[in-house]
């Protein structure tokens, strides 16, 4: 489904990802773990497709396609979906109306309908349940004034409503205490399918022990230098990441 | 003479012509003996040019040639005076029309506790002249000389002590083609009223309106004014607001500039007594050529008087918004609380935003603050909505007619009204291609 292949990229001159690989077949589950500075922010930025990050070499395609000759629109369209670190705040967009907006600008991009604004509601309000948010969440701006822990809710919520294929989500765990970690984590759980699959940004272990990855990457200075399975992340967890780069450095 | 004098001279002469044909026979000798006053007073000074500090953003060159035409053609009697488009909740409201500067019609179904007096009908004289020659006592700035020097008619709307209008009062200006109008209105809210008004402005062609309000609002009255400038494309509107709060009262002001070629608004709020709060939430939005200078000047006079204005701007194309926000604190107004805000949106290259927030303090108990900022679209929003699926076009749509319906509260007005002007500004607003 998504091939990454020698992938190279830039931020402001500084090579970040220095020839990086990457296979995901539908319904995985991957986590990319690695220390900070490591580049995992930057793979999901990459593949999503923000200024400012620029690849100067490899490819990336998505069931065939070229990913990065698409806009970031387009690759939304397409099914990929980045749950971000730090969900932006949009005062005076309602939650609601962002929904709308995207989920018919897939649709247009595919020739179909508007959706119809009773099965919209009806959609949103039971993806809002799913996540723990009352109704009155989906008309707050997005993200206004929420505290962490619903930022991330309300990523997931996003996704859960708009469905992707693939689902980058960049470090979702983060700022999130257990009770918030157990709804995100279920959220992701529910969402699992065969078609569907998921690259897991994290720095910690923790999340990994409520979403069940089918393999574990370590990312170090912009390559992937290790692959395992779940085992991979408690080794992490029990010896760190020094431990584990040592031991692939000599 | 230079060109510039000769400008002048022919101003003044179309303006001492048109004050000669002024139909004041019947009103009060003292108030005609002021008018005369304003006249000289204009005559001599002309229009303020942009040297003068408060007009260094607003050149009234133009200003002069269209007025000085204006008022050497009087076509009024056959011209056709333009609609404002009806807006939902609003349909059935008691409207008062101000059609070139005179009252239109008789309104109907005002309800009680509403009167509408004019100078020029005998039963209503006393008072509006009262009014007026107050007004006239406190000096006059050249375009306020112009107005006094020049209005046909004044209307005084009282609301009686106590009474609480629940209905919405819509007062609407409308200017023609071709004239130069001279709004004169007095608003007078008793002790312990309340009332909810919308003021509109509209008109067609090369209109030419220089328009004088007066609010006055007793003890413990309570105010909230929606004001809703859709001046046509080519029109040159100066509107002079000027609000005195008594003891424990209140205003809410939401003032929508989206039209007008050439727009001047100025805003003076006097916290007279104690206790007294206003809420000031605006929008001025400008693109192709056109021009809008917002000035308020928010004067706390007493102790524990409260001021926020939050004012946004937003300039596409050509474009240039102007806001100059003044907060005073009087020796003795111990205890104010004041925020000022301005905030603008650059959505072109080629737009032009002057801002200038200041604070002039003379107490020391005081809690106040001010900022502006210029800016453009926020990327990472952009990058987000993007990210969501959404054209760049449409994201930009959304993020500015966010940022315009911000100023746009849902406590003091209806909701479906607020979704109509919502929805309106968005129609009127671009997506803001920074290219």
């Amino acid at each position: 489904m998504l091939e990454i292949t020698n992938l190279r990229a830039s931020v402001e001159g500084t090579e970040i990802l220095k020839g990086l690989d990457l296979s995901v077949s539908p319904g995985e589950v991957h986590a990319i773990m690695g220390p900070n500075g490591s580049g995992k922010s930057t793979l999901a930025h990459v593949l999503a497709g923000r200024d400012g990050y620029e690849v100067t070499g490899g490819s990336i395609t998505l069931d065939g396609e070229d990913l990065l000759a698409m806009e970031p629109e387009e690759r939304a369209r397409a099914g990929v979906f980045l749950g971000f670190q730090y969900p932006v705040e949009i005062p005076g967009v309602s939650n609601v109306y962002l929904l709308r907006a995207a989920l018919n600008a897939r649709r247009k991009a595919r020739g179909e309908p508007e959706i119809d604004a009773v099965q919209f509601l009806k959609l949103v309000r039971e993806k809002a349940r799913m996540m723990k948010l009352e109704d009155s969440f989906l008309q707050r701006g997005v993200n206004e004034g929420f505290s962490g822990g619903e930022k991330k809710r309300n990523e997931i919520f996003q996704m859960a409503v708009l469905e992707p294929r693939l689902a980058l989500l960049d470090e979702t765990d983060s700022g999130l205490d257990i009770d918030a970690l157990k709804v995100v984590s279920s959220g992701i759980n529910a969402l699992r399918s065969p078609a569907r699959s998921f690259i897991l940004v994290t720095h910690y272990e923790r999340l990994l022990t409520h979403v069940q990855p089918d393999f574990v990457h370590v990312l170090a200075a912009g390559r992937i230098v290790r692959t395992g399975d779940r085992g991979l992340a408690e080794e992490l967890e029990a010896g760190g990441y020094d431990q584990v780069l040592a031991a692939v450095n000599s | 003479m230079t060109l510039l004098e000769q400008d002048t001279q022919v101003l003044a002469d179309a303006v001492a012509r048109r004050a000669a044909a002024n139909n004041d026979a019947a009103w009060p000798a003292d108030l005609r003996a002021a008018r005369e006053r304003a006249l000289r007073l204009f005559t001599e000074q002309g229009l303020p040019g942009t040297r003068s500090e408060a007009w260094r953003y607003t050149d009234l060159r133009d200003w002069g040639a269209r007025l000085a035409k204006a008022l050497g053609s009087d076509t009024r009697d056959r011209i056709t005076v333009p609609d404002a488009t009806p807006l939902p909740e609003l349909e059935d409201a008691p409207t008062i029309v101000i059609a070139n500067g005179c009252l239109s019609g008789e309104p109907g179904g005002l309800p009680a506790g509403v009167t509408l007096s004019r100078l020029g009908d005998p039963q209503g004289r006393a008072a509006c002249a009262d009014a007026l020659m107050e007004q006239l006592g406190r000096g006059l700035d050249p375009l306020g000389a112009l107005n006094s020097a020049l209005f046909e008619d004044a209307v005084l709307i009282s609301i009686a002590d106590d009474a609480r209008i629940e209905t919405t009062l819509q007062l609407v200006l409308a200017t023609s083609d071709g004239v130069a109008a001279q709004p004169r209105i007095l608003v007078h809210l008793g002790r312990g009223s309340r009332a909810r008004l919308f003021l509109r402005q509209v008109s067609s062609g090369e209109a030419f309106s220089n328009a004088l309000i007066e609010f006055g609002c007793g003890e413990g009255a309570s105010l909230d004014l929606l004001r809703l400038q859709e001046e046509g494309d080519r029109a040159m509107a100066r509107s002079a607001l000027t609000f005195q709060l008594g003891r424990s009262a209140q205003l809410d002001l939401t003032s929508l500039d989206l039209g007008g070629l050439a727009i001047r608004n100025e805003l003076l709020v006097r916290l007279h007594e104690q206790d007294a709060r206003v809420r000031i939430n605006g929008l001025q939005f400008v693109d192709g050529t056109r021009h809008a200078d917002n000035r308020s000047c928010l004067e706390h006079l007493a102790p524990r008087t409260t001021s926020e204005e939050t004012f946004h701007g937003i300039a596409d194309g050509r474009g240039k918004a102007v806001f100059n926000g003044l907060v005073l604190v009087h020796p003795g107004a111990n205890g104010t609380d004041a925020r000022l805000g301005n905030r603008n949106l650059l959505l072109s290259p080629h737009a032009e935003v002057d801002t200038k927030p200041e604070l002039e303090i003379y107490t020391d108990d005081v809690r106040c603050s001010h900022g502006a900022t210029t800016g453009q679209l926020d990327a990472d929003a952009l990058f987000y909505l993007a990210s969501r699926g959404i054209d760049r076009d449409m994201a930009r749509r959304m993020l500015v007619s966010a940022f315009a319906r911000q100023v746009l509260s849902t406590e003091r007005w209806p909701p479906a009204l607020v979704t109509a002007l919502g929805e309106q500004l968005t129609a009127r607003l671009p997506h803001g291609d920074p290219s």
